[in-house]
């Protein structure tokens, strides 16, 4: 029996192999139209970005002179030599935000898939309750006191890395998305002939709906990382220990410094233009934009490679 | 296969997990003594700007100071400008572990939070300090809510003085007599001669964060006092005289093209050559500006300084109503306001690393003899930039030492400021804001909308200003006055 | 406590099989979703009791934050109040109620647009090289963009005004002019999340069992008729299930797309006035935290029914896509 099933599926995935380069392909000209319409948004994207580059590698006297510009009249490199020269911090920022994001993705993908899967099985006799469980928090929160005390009262979690990543691995919305994925993507013949097999909810989950739901589960690992890649809340709120401060927090604190400085420049008079005067320079705040930026888009192209392979992996190959 | 991907994930995790835990470590120590047998008690103090890097070293030297001095030790933590009102407003309202915070009128808004009951009154403790009979009285007078003291003031520039800031090159290319120009009106024939013969030149420059000279205590903006009014009668901004004719003008300015065109969205935008511009002064602020423009300022003060309870509560150290050790909080603040060692290590960071002792001209040195506040030596800053607070986060000003650049007189000339400050007529009134909580609330998304567009002259009042009374009537802007008028009628009954 | 309650409920709907067994049968599957559930109990429930704090005239008297919240006074819908107090209060609502829509709608068709154009181009190589670069705006925090935006739109020297002016036309006030920043605040929208929403669909495209396209082309189908008869079909449970959880964020907006993209210029007030921004605006002074709860709690609620009534409809229409 189980050998027939095992068969049947084998069989399945290498027709799907198959016959995936046959499949019809858009004609060359409407290739080209395409490729030129993403290219042109592709542009829009990038510009914005290139800009940021380039007002780092401006001379900040020709900064100041000119204001922003896409022709530097002066380059400098003086932001990044200030970056290195000043770099510990930054150094370790960094150790911080890769760690808490490669462990919260993880972390993140394991508690999601189990609870998004056990959603997903239509005999599941406590699937409306579980849903409306992640339904409620999706709208109402307690706010950020409330979160406050349970994060370091409850939990003890002040000052350490877990306040960066518990408070975010999980979320209703990756939890739906993901099981919507579940469902669409996993024919319910699969699970049933596994089942019959005599196959645990484990092996179920871990050998043939991970395989065969993989684009759906590297786009929420991809949610996850970015959001972790970019939180600086919760380090905000619960880091005091300026050794586990994570880059993105390390930038928004800048921002938002000079923000305030600038829109309190009346109430602080010449206090506040001496405050401002201690901030890092606007070329050194691009340059921290850039070299955080610059990784996680590095970490793209590794989720990606999820979306094309999708089930041609081999669903239940051991 | 797979399963085995996952077994590498679960041992990645693993190994996370457990560095995590390496790196959360450590937890409190033991009771101390230091050599007198004090027990040595651990403060926590929240400071606002950002954190320093060298912050942890000097606050160790700190600590081995005062845990020998007075048997405290002082745990500094730092919250961002932009962080700080947010932050502090979780720190105490879950009722964390704090001592002691710094507190202001324009961040973690010290009347609020004292009328809130999160401040420890000080009164019986602050009795016999030295620090009591040192600082100013009017600071202590300003820092009383409900005739009960509720903060430390740090003793700095006690009113705010707008000012007229020229850029110098043109003052003197046209020998503009600076010392005579004070009102916005005063400024006309010059803007017209700049705008004339200065092309490349913005005869007066503002940004969104101006707001035009305002002749009155913005109890709750937009209502107040005004200066000089000793009758109390609460007012709305938008309604006296003079703010009327101030926005006429502005708006005359504008449409002749002496302002910049962008003044109501522009940053400041140090690439834009100006003639004048506005920025709020203290003594030697010229100083400050000319080093931050990079070239030089003359300023002229636009009208009289007033003290007002905004401006004389510019930096405050609370501490937390329900703190365990209130005597040692008060007392290490006092040493803080008094002790000059303690003071300039807490500003300056450590000597030799962070700055060096200089000499003081002897010249300079005889011509400031007998002034208060004059010490026998200046301090160079080292290149370092590893250390930089502003002085009145952590105390007073004048028992720090001056930079080498710096008149040595400096803070001698600003406690003659001080003195020569007026007190407007509502100094010491504080506006309790519950009853109108509401009201006052829609009043910020007003001003926002119209104040910046009407101070530059941006729009024309004749259509705007109906506009804006109309919308501070809907929100209930005579409630708030009528409210303020008994409040204030109140306080006049019972001075 | 609310747990049991739901299961009482449940237990009484369905008398025939005891609570146990059902515990018993689905004892695997409760185990998976266990871990979660702890999640949800300790970061999103526990929190919850801070509501209360929106009734409340918080103050603090003693020790310990429980302390102060039951010995406040309670003020029941005072704090409501503010919400409602402005002339503005219809502009606001409106403004964050239609943008909302737009962003809904857009935020559908644009990226599914994208993600079937992505999926058909030959050259995955380029596929890749567009995915990435669309996703950088997505790093680029409010402050940021505004810069950029403002070296473009600045009255004085941005660029736009310089081409304009290169070709005669009059210079535009961009920072006061209302009628252009409804398109600005879409356009700059959607192209900051076009990247983070195409992913989605795009992998749900990846996810399509290959041999219905396979059957298709044996049938002749044209690739317009394979998108519009299986592709566009088979997203639908994915565009549903986003469509009704985007409802429910409808009375809230972005922030920093409403606030520091205009500069918070107040001339652009009636068309940038959002209810975030005005209870930004609004509690900057008195900084009263019972007045901010209250306003996410009216927020939360108003997005609860909304979802729940898009729910309900969706679920009448075709049960399989509702939300539960």
């Amino acid at each position: 029996m189980a050998a027939m099933s095992q068969r049947k599926l084998e069989k399945r995935i290498k027709k799907m192999e198959a016959k995936e380069c046959q499949y019809n392909q858009i004609k060359t000209p409407t290739n080209i139209l395409f490729n030129i319409l993403l290219a042109i948004l592709s542009l829009f994207c990038i510009i914005p970005f290139l800009f940021v580059i380039i007002i780092s590698i401006t001379d900040e006297n020709s900064l100041a002179m000119n204001g922003y510009r896409f022709i530097p009249e002066k380059i400098s490199f003086y932001a990044y030599e200030y970056i290195i020269s000043a770099g510990e911090s930054i150094i370790k920022s960094y150790g911080v935000t890769i760690l808490v994001t490669v462990l919260g993705t993880v972390l993140g993908l394991l508690l999601t898939g189990t609870y998004a899967y056990a959603l997903s099985r239509k005999n599941y006799a406590f699937r409306k309750f579980f849903t409306t469980v992640i339904t409620i928090p999706m709208l109402f929160s307690g706010g950020m006191i409330a979160n406050y005390l349970i994060v370091t009262k409850v939990l003890m979690l002040k000052d350490t890395i877990w306040a960066l990543i518990l408070p975010l691995c999980l979320n209703s919305f990756n939890i739906i998305v993901l099981r919507t994925f579940f469902k669409t993507s996993i024919p319910d013949a699969v699970v049933e002939s596994a089942k019959i097999d005599g196959a645990s909810e484990w092996r179920l989950f871990f050998q043939i709906v991970i395989p065969m739901a993989l684009p759906g589960l590297a786009t929420i690992g991809l949610f996850l990382t970015l959001s972790y890649w970019n939180d600086w809340f919760n380090a905000m709120m619960y880091i005091d220990d300026q050794n586990l401060i994570p880059l993105q927090y390390l930038l928004i604190r800048i921002e938002s410094s000079i923000d305030w400085l600038a829109s309190n420049k009346a109430m602080m008079g010449v206090d506040g233009v001496q405050a401002a005067a201690n901030m890092p320079k606007e070329t050194i705040k691009m340059a921290i934009v850039v070299i955080s930026t610059l990784p996680i888009i590095f970490a793209y192209p590794f989720f990606q490679r999820y979306f094309v392979n999708g089930l041609t992996v081999g669903a239940v190959k051991e | 296969m797979k399963l085995k991907v996952w077994k590498r994930f679960a041992a990645a995790a693993m190994i996370g997990v457990m560095s995590a835990g390496l790196l959360a470590g450590c937890g409190k120590g033991k009771t101390e003594t230091n050599e007198s047998g004090e027990e040595i008690v651990e403060l926590v103090w929240w400071q606002i700007g950002d954190a320093q890097k060298d912050q942890e070293k000097v606050i160790a030297k700190v600590n081995e100071y005062t845990e020998e001095k007075i048997g405290v030790r002082v745990k500094v933590n730092t919250a961002g400008w932009g962080d700080y009102d947010q932050k502090m407003q979780v720190i105490i309202n879950t009722g964390d572990d704090w001592d002691m915070c710094f507190t202001c009128s324009w961040a973690n808004n010290y009347l609020q939070n004292a009328n809130k009951g999160a401040f420890l009154e000080l009164d019986e403790y602050l009795k016999d300090t030295e620090m009591y009979n040192t600082i100013d009285e009017r600071f202590w007078e300003a820092a009383k809510v409900k005739g009960k003291t509720y903060g430390v003031p740090s003793e700095k520039e006690i009113g705010s003085m707008p000012m007229w800031v020229f850029t110098k090159e043109y003052v003197d290319k046209y020998n503009v007599p600076v010392d005579e120009i004070h009102s916005l009106e005063d400024l006309e024939p010059w803007l017209k001669l700049i705008k004339e013969n200065e092309p490349g030149v913005v005869p007066l420059y503002l940004t969104s964060s101006y707001s035009a000279p305002t002749y009155m205590d913005l109890i709750q903006n937009p209502v107040g006092i005004e200066y000089g009014d000793e009758s109390l009668t609460v007012k709305n901004l938008f309604e006296t005289e003079k703010m009327k004719s101030t926005l006429d003008t502005m708006r005359k300015y504008y449409l002749a093209g002496y302002v910049n065109q962008d003044a109501a969205t522009a940053s400041d935008d140090k690439s834009v050559k100006r003639f004048v511009t506005k920025g709020d002064g203290q003594p030697y602020a010229e100083l400050v500006w000319s080093k931050d423009l990079k070239y030089d300022v003359v300023a002229t003060p636009i009208m009289d300084t007033y003290v007002t309870n905004i401006s004389a509560r510019g930096a405050l150290t609370a501490v937390n109503a329900q703190t365990e050790h209130p005597e040692k909080a008060v007392e290490f603040l006092n040493l803080v306001n008094t002790d000059e060692y303690l003071r300039n290590l807490l500003n300056y960071g450590i000597e030799g690393e962070h700055w060096n002792y200089v000499d003081v001209p002897e010249e300079e040195a005889a011509a400031a003899e007998g002034k208060p506040y004059v010490y026998d030596k200046k301090i160079a800053l080292t290149e370092s930039t590893d250390y930089r607070v502003s002085y009145w986060v952590q105390g007073g000003l004048f028992n720090t030492y001056v930079l080498e650049n710096e008149p040595i007189d400096k803070w001698a000339t600003f406690k003659e400021f001080n003195a020569e400050s007026v007190a407007a007529p509502s100094f010491g009134f504080d506006f309790d804001l519950e009853p109108v909580s509401t009201e006052v609330a829609g009043f910020g998304n007003v001003m926002d909308e119209f104040g910046k567009s009407l101070f530059t002259g941006s729009v024309d009042p004749k259509e705007y200003l109906p506009k804006l009374q109309e919308k501070l009537e809907a929100t209930g802007i005579e409630k708030v006055i009528e409210e303020m008028q008994s409040q204030i009628d109140e306080w006049k009954a019972g001075k | 406590m609310k747990e049991n309650k739901n299961k009482m409920k449940k237990k009484s709907k369905e008398p025939k099989e005891p609570l146990l067994r059902r515990i018993k049968a689905n004892k695997e599957l409760l185990i998976l979703s266990l871990p979660g559930a702890v999640w949800f109990l300790l970061f999103a429930y526990l929190p919850l009791f801070g509501i209360l704090v929106a009734f409340k005239k918080f103050r603090l008297s003693g020790n310990g934050f429980f302390y102060n919240l039951f010995t406040s006074e309670t003020v029941w819908f005072d704090n409501f109040k503010f919400l409602f107090s402005s002339g503005d209060a219809f502009i606001i609502v409106r403004n964050t109620v239609l943008y909302n829509l737009c962003f809904i709608i857009l935020g559908i068709v644009i990226p599914v647009i994208l993600a079937l154009l992505l999926n058909e181009i030959k050259n995955k190589g380029m596929m890749k090289i567009y995915q990435s670069s669309m996703f950088l705006p997505y790093f680029l925090s409010w402050v940021v963009v505004s810069y950029c935006v403002f070296a473009f739109l600045n009255p004085e020297k941005g660029y736009f005004n310089a081409i304009i002016q290169q070709f005669g036309g009059q210079p535009i006030s961009w920072y006061t002019e209302t009628k252009l920043w409804p398109f600005i605040i879409i356009i700059m929208s959607q192209w900051k999340g076009m990247g983070y929403n195409t992913v989605v669909y795009l992998a749900s495209i990846c996810g399509i069992d290959k041999t219905y396209y396979e059957a298709a082309v044996l049938d002749g189908a044209s690739k317009w008729q394979q998108i519009k008869y299986i592709t566009l079909p088979l997203l639908k449970p994915v565009i549903m299930i986003l469509l009704i959880m985007s409802i429910g964020g409808i009375f809230r907006a972005d922030f920093g797309l409403f606030y520091q993209l205009p500069k918070n210029s107040g001339p652009l007030y009636p068309v940038t006035n959002v209810l975030d921004t005005y209870i930004f605006r609004a509690l900057k002074t008195s900084g009263e935290i019972g007045m901010s709860s209250a306003a996410a709690l009216f927020q939360s609620t108003v997005g609860f029914v909304l979802i729940m009534t898009a729910n309900k409809i969706v679920s009448k229409i075709d049960n399989e896509n509702a939300l539960f």
